[in-house]
């Protein structure tokens, strides 16, 4: 009986079945793609770990140092197992030329700082994409895969470095697979040579860096560690940037977890979505069945049975829904994971990834079948009696469907259109601790740092241009545990000035600080709150004055107008305004080639965007998605509700027909109300998400723990932020459009003349 | 005889609006009853309040002596499937079913019957109602009477101890009128008990029993006795006649 109930409703209703078994796999392949790639980056990230094994603790440091004192420091500290300190030949950017099938690349434009490294022995391996171990012979190369799409690199492309009189070439025959440095966010990058011509080159060019590296019994030991590594009364060798296991996995795993994360969020619109779609698809087929279900109440069936009737159907249909989505995401699956491919590499479907992704299907079909339970369940409270005589029952608003699909899809475009025009506002480096400029400069730490930085404030003060210089110290503090920590410090007249903060304001005294988000959660200070501050012999009491976003340095940053004489200086950073109508780009490449090497020289947009580069590719992945997903959801709505609202209308329209009205004016009509309706949807899903939806980016950024608390979207619009929010309506327009052809198909005499 | 239904002053209001105003009427076993009145006089209403489809604003219901709006929800559906049969002005039969699906319907939720003892049911049913040439059919390649049957058998299926029908000949034309009251005249000889509502005197000539209703109260009622065809010209004179006086 329910077998031929559900066989003929499927061959009589097959476009709004179809839709909602469409649906259902939409939503369910959505969702489980989003948890494969939470689950692959994941254990990607475990497995490709578990091989290259890198540090837990690491510490940069250029210039001289005792590695017996590192030595007689790791044998005495309790809880590690291992140590290793790796030699790392700095060289720029402008000394490296790649030339390939596509022409000849130099990597001068890139903003990470660049080591040739040999491989390590046992621990901190540089693997290939099959996570082994990469070993190569003289004049071989393996450069980091993170660069390969940016600078087009293949196996075979001849590498030529060259530094002053010396040149030296290499085949590229791999791309390193790091670990510790997988992604763009991190400031170094290591390209891997042999061991021969590490030896060949060392002392020969460039500059040398090491890093020192630790293991431990547990993760967790590492920032104990650093807290004793940096209190070192023998001085331990730390001039450049410490990182912690944790922050390195969570640099890693970023961008693909932001990419899985903006998943989730459109797959939860989308079943969203699915849910209204069924649940008007279920009103309007119960209600055109409405008498029928009063009869059945009428005569004793009881309610139970009712619902079968129709929960049988969508059992059935949300049912092949979940398979197909299930499918679809497996074979999906490979086309989501490339960056995380690149970066990670290959990474198979592992058998608990798959189960888990079962378990999704499963608890999409159970809740989703509870929903339409729900709806159908309505029917539970029908009177019998005005079922019966009044035909009354379950009539829903007219263009419910409409507004809220309407709202929902804009939503789903504004948010991830909004959040990229945030990422892409030349505003949005006040988050990365830097005011709004055209240009940055900065001058890394080495041997020649002070050399530098007069060549460079000497060049500027013949320029036209305004700038701020940063000069970053490191001091130490103590947490809010009493522990003592590095603190790095960017010192300068105007330091803090500009950028977006949580709380307070720049430092207006010479005793005032304004602490990173991190920082000041570190050290669990707020504003107002007194921080001493300890230099060599020195101790200073400042008071906190204000708490910013940053993104740079892993977000732990601070800044101060003191500028600690005395103290050698970290790094310099120059934040430049050129003169109305000159071009920053341009500016900038002439400046390189004034200055020459040991300066990062970089337009503002572009260094936003190589710091946040995989992030905010990887959003406007998304962005284009959802674009896509909304036009395809707003078509399939706008066709199944016209063709329902046609059906149900019939008799009406017929009517309106035999008074004498024309097929193109009931058509212009129908029109005319549905895309007042949808306009309106749209509107307030725009105007609602532009309201608030800053608010659930800065939850999104808050959660990834990036230093970013509170984003503000600009106030200005661009052309997608205007126009995108609006595409549906034209989908809209043009469905409609189509599908109201059908009124001409009504025809009169059928309709008056029946029951 | 034995008392099928006593409504003792039953009112019913709908909005604060009075239906129906301290209502007694009691149906005996084996008796056709006709309810008749002006349209909006509360028959209808009457009917569903006393087959336990609607509950009374006061008053109460004895069916077969046990009070009636003292069961749940759940109780009254199992006593209205098991023991009551209605027809309705249209058949609402469910279109994604045959006609016969849609008879069987009511014995499987019953499960009174075996599957056999069941379909041998609907055969006979469909049989005596002469449908029996459109089993399988599409419910909406059928004719207007053919539905009518099809809702009487799936009335009967479950062997009703009462039928109820509210104006089950109203939406069909004079020929399958007829048909459809010998049908339930034939019904009533095998002993099943009869409680229609109609405005149709036609309908109304057949029962042994006629009740009157007028704003919400019986104003009157009248005895036809057993029908008997050869009869029939006199039994309508004689209700046209009561009719008038009604005002009907």
């Amino acid at each position: 009986m329910y077998r031929s109930l559900l066989i003929n409703d499927l061959r009589k209703n097959r476009f709004s079945n179809l839709v909602v078994t469409m649906f259902m796999s939409l939503a369910v392949a959505l969702l489980i793609s989003g948890m494969v790639l939470t689950g692959q980056v994941w254990s990607s990230i475990q497995s490709l770990y578990e091989v290259a094994q890198p540090p837990h603790f690491l510490q940069m440091h250029k210039g001289e140092f005792n590695q017996e004192d590192i030595d007689a420091f790791n044998e005495n500290y309790k809880g590690i197992v291992d140590w290793q300190t790796v030699a790392m030949i700095d060289i720029y950017g402008d000394e490296i030329a790649v030339a390939g099938k596509n022409g000849s690349v130099t990597l001068k434009d890139c903003s990470l700082d660049i080591g040739l490294v040999k491989q390590n022995p046992r621990k901190d391996l540089l693997l290939n994409a099959n996570r082994e171990k990469i070993v190569l012979s003289k004049g071989e190369m393996a450069v980091p895969v993170i660069l390969k799409s940016t600078y087009g690199f293949s196996v075979g492309d001849r590498v030529t470095i060259a530094e002053k009189d010396r040149k030296k070439e290499f085949v590229i025959t791999d791309f390193v697979y790091d670990a510790q440095m997988n992604s763009t966010m991190c400031s170094s990058t290591r390209f891997l040579i042999s061991d021969a011509d590490f030896d060949e080159l060392q002392g020969q060019i460039g500059e040398m860096e090491y890093i020192i590296e630790a293991w431990f019994e547990n993760t967790d030991m590492a920032s104990d560690y650093q807290a004793a590594y940096e209190q070192d009364t023998a001085q331990m060798p730390r001039n450049g940037q410490a990182v912690t296991y944790s922050m390195i996995f969570l640099l890693s795993a970023l961008t693909d977890l932001i990419f899985a994360f903006l998943i989730f969020l459109v797959s939860a619109l989308i079943l969203v979505i699915a849910f209204i779609c069924m649940k008007y698809t279920l009103l309007a087929t119960m209600q055109e069945d409405l008498k029928e279900i009063g009869t059945m109440k009428a005569i004793g069936i009881p309610h139970e049975a009712i619902k079968k009737l129709y929960l049988g159907k969508m059992e059935l249909l949300l049912g092949a829904g979940t398979v197909l989505g299930f499918l679809i995401s497996m074979l999906l699956s490979g086309k989501g994971t490339t960056h995380m491919t690149d970066t990670f590499g290959k990474q198979p479907l592992s058998a608990p990834t798959i189960l888990l992704a079962v378990f999704i299907g499963v608890c999409t079909y159970v809740i989703t079948v509870a929903f339409c339970s729900g709806v159908i369940g309505k029917t539970k409270k029908l009177n019998v009696v005005h079922t019966i005589v009044n035909g009354e029952g379950l009539r829903e608003r007219k263009y419910g469907l409409i507004f809220g699909v309407m709202f929902m899809v804009s939503a789903m475009i504004t948010l991830p259109v909004w959040i990229v025009h945030t990422m892409e506002d030349n505003h949005f480096v006040t988050y990365a601790g830097f005011p709004v400029s055209d240009i940055l400069i900065e001058v890394p730490q080495g041997e020649q740092l002070e050399e530098r930085n007069e060549t460079l404030a000497d060049f500027l003060s013949k320029e036209k241009v305004i700038y701020e210089v940063n000069r970053r110290v490191r001091l130490e503090t103590c947490d809010a545990d009493g522990k003592k920590k590095s603190i790095h410090i960017d010192t300068g007249m105007n330091a803090g000035a500009g950028i977006a903060y949580l709380n307070g304001g720049c430092p207006q005294n010479t005793d005032e600080i304004a602490l990173s988000k991190l920082q000041a959660d570190l050290l669990g200070k707020e504003v107002g709150d007194a921080i001493t501050l300890f230099a060599e012999d020195s101790e200073y009491t400042f008071r906190v004055c204000g708490i910013y976003q940053d993104v740079t340095s892993g977000g732990y940053t601070a800044k101060a107008k003191m500028d600690f004489p005395g103290l050698e200086a970290e790094n310099y950073s120059y934040t430049i305004d050129i003169e109305d109508g000159r071009d920053a780009d341009a500016v900038t490449e002439q400046w390189k080639g004034t200055l020459g090497n040991g300066y990062t020289i970089l337009p503002m947009d572009r260094f936003v965007s190589q710091t946040l580069g995989g992030v905010v590719s990887q959003v406007e992945g998304v962005c284009n998605l959802v674009v896509f997903i909304a036009v395809v959801l707003t078509a399939m709505i706008v066709f199944l509700f016209l063709r329902l609202r046609i059906v149900r209308e019939a008799s009406q329209i017929a009517i309106q027909k035999a008074m004498g009205l024309t097929c193109g004016r009931i058509q212009k009509r129908e029109l005319k109300d549905l895309l007042w309706v949808a306009l309106l949807g749209v509107l307030t899903g725009n105007m609602v998400t532009v309201m608030f939806g800053d608010d659930v980016a800065s939850m999104i950024f808050r959660v990834l723990g990036l230093g970013i608390e509170r984003l503000k979207f600009p106030a200005e619009l661009s052309v997608r932020t205007a126009l995108l929010p609006y595409l549906p309506l034209a989908v809209v327009a043009v469905v409609g459009m189509a599908v109201l052809q059908k009124i001409k198909e009504i025809q009169v005499i059928e309709y008056l003349n029946a029951e | 005889m034995d008392t099928m239904i006593q409504a003792n002053k039953i009112s019913k209001e709908y909005d604060g609006n009075p239906v129906l105003t301290d209502v007694t009427i009691s149906i005996q076993k084996g008796e056709f009853v006709v309810i008749m009145g002006q349209s909006g006089c509360g028959k209808s209403t009457l009917l569903y309040n006393m087959s336990g489809m609607d509950r009374a604003t006061s008053g109460k219901v004895l069916w077969k002596g046990k009070e009636l709006y003292e069961l749940g929800e759940k109780e009254l559906s199992r006593l209205r499937l098991s023991e009551m049969g209605f027809v309705f002005q249209r058949a609402n039969l469910l279109k994604n079913l045959s006609i016969e699906e849609n008879i069987l319907f009511p014995g499987l939720q019953l499960k009174k019957m075996g599957k056999k003892e069941l379909q041998n049911r609907v055969d006979l049913l469909m049989r005596e109602m002469g449908i029996d040439e459109i089993r399988k059919q599409d419910i909406k390649k059928v004719s207007g009477g053919q539905l009518q049957r099809a809702a009487i058998c799936r009335a009967l299926i479950n062997e009703p101890e009462v039928l109820f029908g509210d104006e089950p000949t109203g939406a069909l034309n004079a020929g399958t009128t007829g048909e459809i009251l010998a049908l339930l005249d034939d019904i009533h000889q095998k002993g099943t008990t009869i409680v229609l509502v109609t405005h149709d005197a036609n309908v109304a000539v057949r029962a042994d029993r006629v009740i009157y209703l007028a704003d919400g109260s019986i104003r009157d009622e009248m005895m036809l006795g057993s029908y008997e065809k050869r009869e029939e010209e006199n039994r309508h004179g004689k209700l046209l006649a009561w009719l008038g006086e009604m005002g009907f």
